[in-house]
């Protein structure tokens, strides 16, 4: 089922009030229920590949946690030991914990692997077989991407690390575990919570709260206010660009691509606002995935506020690791022993980072647009990490505060641009349609199409283009606000109850008014829910 | 080693990483009062204390540290 629709709002007002009535010790119950009849709503084929996850990874877990505590029992009770002796038990410990680790990580990533790159199998195996053709019918069709595949097993992942770091205890309770990995608001999109942070919150017992209820409808409207009245309106307008290209100048290519990342946005954060307030009524708090991404000064900053959680765990599971294996401690020391040491400082940091953006672009998608796409976020953010003391000293030597506002500013729309050029190889469909629209853009630019009625024929009308900037500025005026630290919702808490009655009805209005639900609408799909 | 003698080692490393010789770190010192200090720094800044204490740092402390004064703790600790 859809989180926007008619059958998610039922559904969640339904859980509520079964939730907040049970016995406190069966509410996880009720949630490990709603979460299987949620995506059981999608079909059964997805609810074997999350059961092959969750069982695995519990296994896993529970294997590395006897290991933990082995090797505490034995360090514990036998304090005599030498260091020697001590880091010798260690150790082995530590490579019987490897072969557990990597037999979860290899069964999962690579199931991950397999359905993602399924696509491309049969095309290949065809070519090999001399079956020109051959897709791959009958024997990878099983392999289909199924929903929210990449979100879970990552954060199954991360649990198996913690467990192996010795960070989280084992979960020793298979179907509190099975709760912790299907949890419904973030099986579609996320975000990728962390053991430590979600679990405890999903088992232990909860009281109604009137705040948290308020808060998190208050929260699901505002993210229905961003896809269905802005991010659903823009996916026309964009659509129109990204299909028929060869038929508009670079200008219009360049606009409708910067108004794909005001819709993505809308469409990701919102659905993640839907996802977060949902869990709120409930009492439970996820973690945030979106932090006002393009107010970002530079690349680097744009990927810690925007989809938090990814980037996140790509730190912790995939830069740290990276950065500390035997030869890239090697590789830094050997740098910063040499003339120039700052620079052996970040060298390899530059090149793990360049590392992970290449599997963080493979993770959104198969084909050679992604790898792009990460490859041009890995060089922006590598460089610029190279850079940065030469521009440090620019400044300084030119006299220029690097807060300045004018300096900000430039930084903003230069990142913003940056970011721009990246998302024609994410959403364009294959890595020569980006390609030939950015050739476009700077070739063939006619910016008279900008004004001579060209953007009133992509699909909108003007009525709805004037809504669709009214919600963007909307949307823009409460980033500004909570930039500056303003919490919304907890600064209308404090308004008279007229007020507040007020603000909630006119949103409330809005979003039946503005909202795109012409009869047989279908609600644009999540772009991240297939991911 | 003396908390007060890993301090005076820790803020030489932070000044010469951040290029700002007017750190002066504290138990309750964090990334956010730091310029600079973000996830790609701190493996540099990692190397760095395990290179001048003589150390080797587990990951879970990497991960895990929140502040500096828990960085102090795990350096005595280790060595």
């Amino acid at each position: 089922m859809s989180i926007v629709s008619y059958k998610f709002v039922i559904f969640l007002a339904l859980l509520c009030g079964v939730y907040y009535l049970v016995p406190k010790s069966a509410q996880w119950i009720v949630l490990l229920a709603a979460s299987m009849v949620f995506y059981l709503s999608y079909g059964v084929k997805p609810v074997v590949y999350l059961l092959f996850t969750a069982l695995t990874t519990f296994a896993a877990g529970l294997i590395l946690g006897n290991i933990n505590f082995s090797l505490e029992n034995c360090l514990k009770s036998n304090p005599s030991l030498s260091r020697e002796e001590r880091k010798a038990a260690k150790k082995a410990a530590r490579t019987r914990k490897r072969w557990v680790l990597a037999a979860a990580v290899l069964c999962n990533i690579g199931m991950l692997a397999a359905v993602k790159f399924a696509g491309c199998l049969g095309p290949v195996l065809g070519k090999l077989l001399g079956r020109p053709g051959y897709g791959g019918e009958g024997l990878f069709s099983w392999l289909a991407l199924t929903l929210g595949v990449s979100f879970y097993v990552f954060q199954t992942v991360g649990y198996v690390t913690d467990v192996y770091r010795g960070i989280a205890e084992p979960c020793r309770s298979f179907p509190r575990y099975l709760l912790f990995v299907c949890f419904f608001p973030q099986l579609l999109q996320g975000p990728i919570s962390r053991y430590g942070q979600l679990y405890p919150q999903l088992v232990e017992p909860r009281d109604f709260s009137a705040r948290n209820m308020k808060f998190g409808i208050q929260l699901i409207m505002w993210g229905y206010f961003k896809k269905v009245v802005v991010a659903d309106r823009l996916a026309v307008m964009v659509n129109t660009v990204f299909d028929r290209y060869a038929e508009f100048g670079g200008a219009v290519i360049f606009l409708g691509v910067m108004l794909y990342c005001i819709q993505l946005y809308g469409d990701f954060s919102g659905g993640i606002d839907i996802i977060r307030g949902a869990a709120q009524m409930l009492g439970i708090e996820m973690t945030e995935n979106f932090r006002r991404p393009y107010f970002s000064r530079s690349t680097a900053e744009f990927w810690r506020r925007w989809h938090i959680s990814l980037g996140a765990w790509m730190r912790d599971y995939l830069f740290y690791p990276i950065s500390r294996t035997k030869a890239a401690l090697r590789l830094g020391r050997a740098c910063r022993k040499r003339p120039g040491g700052h620079l052996g400082d970040v060298l390899v940091p530059a090149a793990a980072t360049f590392i992970v953006f290449i599997v963080m672009g493979i993770w959104h998608g198969a084909g050679l647009n992604w790898l792009v796409y990460g490859i041009w976020n890995g060089v922006l953010i590598s460089s610029s990490m190279l850079l940065e003391a030469p521009f440090r000293r620019f400044y300084k030597s030119a006299g220029i505060s690097p807060d300045n506002p004018m300096v900000r500013f430039f930084q903003i729309c230069r990142t913003f641009i940056l970011v721009t050029i990246g998302r024609y190889f994410s959403r364009a469909e294959s890595l020569a349609v980006a390609a030939a629209m950015l050739r476009r853009s700077f070739t063939a630019v006619l910016p008279r199409q900008l004004l001579d009625g060209t953007l009133l024929n992509l699909g909108l009308g003007l009525y709805n283009m004037v809504v669709a900037l009214a919600g963007c500025v909307v949307m823009l005026i409460v980033s500004i606000l909570q930039e500056r630290g303003c919490n919304i919702r907890e600064s209308l808490e404090r308004k008279s109850p007229g007020v507040q009655f007020a603000v909630n009805f006119v949103s409330l209005l809005a979003l039946t008014l503005f909202g795109i639900y012409a009869q047989g609408y279908v609600p644009a799909e999540f772009v991240y829910a297939n991911v | 080693m003396t908390r007060d003698e890993v301090y005076k080692k820790l803020n030489e490393i932070f000044r010469d990483l951040f290029d700002d010789g007017t750190i002066v770190l504290t138990d309750k010192t964090t990334a956010d009062d730091i310029k600079g200090w973000d996830s790609l720094r701190h493996i540099t800044l990692i190397s760095a204390v395990e290179d001048e204490f003589g150390i080797e740092l587990e990951m879970k402390d990497i991960v895990g540290l929140k502040n500096v004064g828990e960085l102090v703790d795990v350096i005595i600790r280790e060595m």
